[in-house]
């Protein structure tokens, strides 16, 4: 209790706030809880109070007391599956526009799912959905979005040397040449002879060349 | 020891002494240890109170007591998720602390970083340690036996919305990004790059 009353007023000291006294609105009916008016501008509490609604959403739909295992939702896994499989169709089309927005809304139905689902698996789902959804974005030249998707990637996973490449070929696009070639080279490092990231790394060498007007 | 050889000294020197010497000596030096030890408590404890915490408020733990003490007393299940949350926030905060502590460790040998951080690293650990215990106190008040269930959920949990927020954060990391680069867009969405040729 002792050590409690030192941490709340630290917390008085650092935010004016107490913590009896936080401004939020619970509504018995909807059982959601909402930040008041005055606070609207306190982002982390609004983050905050938005990942406790999604999990008490979770837990009223749940039938038993408390989940039994994180094992993954077998309703949404088949429909991220199909979004998937028809966004990966589109791109094999040539339909990538198509593919990129069928391949968001598999991340928004992954999202979906409930917070303490395996995050091993969930994780893999994500990473397997943003692979293609960045390479869709490079076939359109939307370097900006495939330059994000490929940092979050590496973010995830750094092991693979594929990401290192779509972060490099979306960098490269936008003019970052030195990041494009750090990032080729720390590929390599993965794969020694991988051929795509090879003539890659030679035509950014290239380009960082005639930029410096040696070519 | 010394006390007592310089009154045998005393004793040896001046024959009549009164019996309120000694009784005066030993409450003044009480009085004086007394008077001491309050007023460094109390520095301790302003010093603790004033210390700048280690991580940011913990809003999971405000939310769980506010909605724990609030009247009416919301949905069983939406207290629960509370306590997850918390449990969660908990989770991460150990793994953080776990994460530094090579680094703390290694740059406070040095000297590298003062007292006062390496103190504030060693309260968070305390602290961190009675939330854990609060949090399995508070779980054993829901349903006896719960423990062994709740734990790998709030890993789960902690992780995944760890995941959740670095995804949702790539809309501002791109703006964030092309402003950095110094990239504009133009009014169709596409991208003018200053350092490229057109």
């Amino acid at each position: 209790m002792n050590i409690n009353n030192i941490n709340i007023k630290n917390n008085n000291n650092n935010t004016t706030q107490s913590i009896m006294s936080l401004p939020i609105t619970y509504d018995p009916i909807t059982k959601i809880i909402s930040i008041n008016e005055s606070a609207q501008n306190d982002q982390e509490l609004k983050e905050e109070i938005d990942q406790l609604n999604r999990l008490s959403k979770d837990f009223i739909n749940l039938n038993s007391e408390i989940p039994e295992s994180p094992e993954p939702s077998k309703t949404l896994t088949p429909l991220i599956k199909k979004l998937v499989t028809s966004g990966i169709d589109a791109q094999k089309r040539g339909k990538h526009h198509d593919a990129i927005k069928q391949f968001s809304l598999a991340i928004d139905m992954a999202s979906r799912r409930s917070r303490w689902e395996a995050f091993a698996i969930q994780l893999q789902e994500l990473n397997l959905i943003l692979m293609a959804r960045c390479d869709s974005y490079i076939m359109t030249k939307n370097w900006i979005d495939a330059y994000n998707d490929a940092d979050m990637l590496l973010g995830t996973q750094v092991n693979t040397p594929e990401n290192f490449l779509r972060r490099a070929t979306a960098a490269s696009n936008m003019g970052r040449l030195t990041q494009a070639k750090y990032d080729l080279e720390r590929g390599l490092c993965f794969v020694e002879d991988d051929e795509r990231i090879k003539t890659q790394l030679g035509v950014v060498n290239r380009l960082i060349a005639v930029e410096n007007g040696d070519l | 020891m010394a006390d007592n050889q310089t009154t045998e000294q005393t004793e040896q020197v001046i024959s009549k002494i009164s019996v309120f010497t000694p009784i005066i000596y030993v409450t003044v030096v009480l009085t004086a240890l007394v008077v001491f030890s309050i007023n460094y408590r109390k520095n301790k404890i302003n010093a603790l109170y004033n210390r700048q915490p280690f991580f940011k408020r913990n809003l999971p733990k405000e939310l769980h007591f506010e909605l724990r003490d609030s009247d009416p007393k919301p949905n069983e299940k939406v207290l629960k998720a509370a306590l997850l949350r918390r449990g969660a926030e908990s989770i991460r905060r150990t793994i953080k602390l776990k994460e530094v502590q090579p680094f703390i460790t290694a740059l406070y040998q040095k000297g590298s970083i003062g007292d006062d951080l390496y103190e504030r690293y060693q309260t968070a650990t305390k602290l961190e340690e009675l939330e854990v215990q609060e949090i399995v106190a508070e779980t054993e008040k829901y349903k006896a036996g719960w423990i062994p269930k709740f734990v790998p959920l709030l890993q789960e949990i902690c992780f995944n919305e760890a995941l959740r927020r670095r995804y949702s954060a790539i809309e501002d990391r791109k703006l964030d990004l092309l402003d950095q680069w110094e990239i504009k867009i133009s009014k169709d969405g596409i991208l003018e790059f200053p350092n490229k040729e057109k």
